[in-house]
């Protein structure tokens, strides 16, 4: 079977300056990909021509063996700012892709429900997002990418906001719905112990021009957990994927 | 003291003026023909109401006619600025020319290409209130979070769709900010076109006043400008009040004038 994902060579120009450079990868059915990188290389614009919001000036991307033309269907999208609508509630927003595909969310209600309590916003259905942290605005953002219950969902530094303990908060829950539902998942970050900690596989990107410089298996067992953290084998992988930033990049 | 206590603020900071108005006058002895003591004005706004009331009641409906003409105007201007880059290119400049030039000295030009009937009023008023609405209106319309319209784009939403539930309810408090300015303009603009001439309304009125040196009745008619102006401001606000609670509850406690 081929990957659901696959980027092949694609390269991207913002004028005189190439952001991507022949860009190849491969993400499997259900599988969990990390992109790790530092700021500028070029993950996001990777991961908006995967979502078919940009697109590619060489190369190209198949999504479920079909060629990405633009914005395609089962796509889930959380960026790194929740980008809620600040008038409807956390029900409203999570129903959004609905409203804007023009479809009746009612039969959708008990998937919504299930989110819901799901992300642990039960109580909070009818709150508008000014009266929620940051932490619930980014978890109303993740349920109503997974509301059309879609079949890849793509995460731009989805916590890359939080601070640190919402953000491992946030890494195990992540983890938890990813294992419930199976999703293939892209997630950007320039969190390497993050990467390493919620990924199957981390792909380490370099900028000037954009690419990826290699491409680690992590084979840590599910679910990861505080203990993982002190696993040798996860303190490795951190270690090398750190070294080939020559250490210039710091915690994260 | 307790009952001054219990009344609002501003209603007490009203009558410390109207006092300090009529003390100043008494203790400088300033004469009625140039600032009255508000006793006097308080009779003529009682004595003269009904034609007070019915030159107000015209430049209020010249005012809402080129305040309602210019939120139309400037909102589908704005949508199609915005929809269009290259239409935005071309026609900013001129905009700009245009947004710079003190629209009221066109007045005179507008009475003799249009007349004196109420049309070239309207205009004149248009002309004053439209581009704060269509300045706020663009700027309203380009806060969208690139975030936020890559999302929606993403739902394979039609861009109609998209704009009319994402771009434009977002751009909505931009949009009553700007407003709120034009209706006060639009008063400007109405009172404006009258003084170049009308044979009623209350700008002719204060021509009318000034030409007879009555101050009194002056007084009386900037009192009925000033009650315009606050009254259309308020309905503006309550009209944001109910279109966007979400937006004046997140606000909370602003400046009244705070746009
Ligand atoms: N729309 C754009 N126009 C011009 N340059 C862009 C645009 N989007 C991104 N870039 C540039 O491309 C490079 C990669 O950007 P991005 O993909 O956002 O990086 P990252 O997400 O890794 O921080 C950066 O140098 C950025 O300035
Ligand atoms: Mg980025």
């Amino acid at each position: 079977m081929s990957a659901h994902i696959q980027v092949r060579d694609v390269t991207k120009r913002f004028g005189a300056m190439t952001a991507l450079d022949r860009v190849a990868l491969d993400i499997g059915r259900g599988e969990f990909a990390a992109v790790v990188g530092p700021s500028g290389c070029g993950k996001s614009t990777l991961m908006r021509i995967v979502a078919g919001l940009d697109t590619a000036d060489g190369g190209d991307v198949h999504v479920g063996g079909r060629p990405v033309a633009g914005p395609h269907p089962g796509v889930g999208i959380v960026f790194q700012s929740a980008v809620l609508l600040p008038w409807k509630t956390v029900r409203g927003n999570i129903g959004f892709p609905f409203e804007m595909g023009g479809v009746d969310p009612r039969p959708h209600a008990a998937r919504i429900d299930g989110l819901i309590r799901l992300a642990g916003l039960t109580g909070f259905e009818a709150h508008l997002p000014h009266q929620l942290s940051g932490g619930m605005q980014q978890r109303v953002a993740i349920c109503r990418a997974l509301a059309p219950d879609p079949d890849l969902l793509l995460l731009d530094e989805p916590f890359g906001a939080l601070d640190a303990m919402t953000r491992e908060t946030m890494n195990l829950e992540l983890q938890r719905i990813w294992m419930e539902s199976r999703k293939t998942v892209l997630m950007i970050t320039h969190g390497i112990a993050e990467a390493v900690f919620l990924a199957d596989r981390v792909h380490v990107m370099t900028a000037r021009p954009g690419a990826i410089a290699r491409s680690f298996d992590v084979d840590l067992p599910r679910p990861r957990t505080a203990e993982t953290v002190e696993d040798p084998r996860f303190r490795r992988l951190v270690r090398e994927v750190r070294a080939l930033f020559g250490g210039a990049i710091g915690l994260g | 003291m307790r009952l001054l206590r219990s009344l609002p603020v501003p209603l007490v900071a009203a009558l410390a003026a109207v006092g300090a108005w009529h003390a100043a006058v008494v203790a400088f002895s300033i004469p009625a023909y140039l600032v009255p003591p508000p006793a006097e004005v308080a009779l003529r706004l009682l004595d003269d109401w009904r034609q007070l009331g019915f030159h107000a009641a015209v430049t209020l409906a010249e005012a809402l006619g080129g305040f309602a003409l210019a939120a139309v105007f400037g909102v589908l201007a704005a949508a199609i600025l915005v929809w269009s880059p290259s239409l935005e290119r071309a026609v900013m400049p001129v905009l700009l020319v245009i947004q710079t030039f003190p629209k009221i000295a066109l007045a005179p030009l507008i009475v003799i290409w249009f007349g004196l009937g109420v049309g070239p009023k309207l205009l004149i008023s248009f002309l004053v209130a439209v581009f704060p609405v269509l300045v706020s209106a663009i700027v309203g319309l380009r806060s969208v979070e690139k975030d936020m319209l890559d999302l929606a784009r993403a739902t394979r939403a039609p861009a109609w769709r998209i704009f009319w539930r994402v771009r434009l309810p977002f751009a909505l408090p931009h949009i009553f900010g700007g407003l709120k300015v034009a209706v006060a303009f639009s008063v400007v603009g109405a009172v404006v076109g009258e003084w170049v001439g009308a044979d009623r309304g209350l700008g002719y009125l204060l021509l009318w006043a000034n030409a007879n040196l009555d101050t009194a009745l002056l007084f009386a008619i900037l009192a009925w400008l000033a009650a315009i102006g606050l009254a259309l401001y308020y309905a503006v606000e309550a009209a944001e009040r109910l279109a966007l609670p979400w937006h004046v509850s997140m606000r909370g406690r602003d400046l009244p004038l705070g746009t």
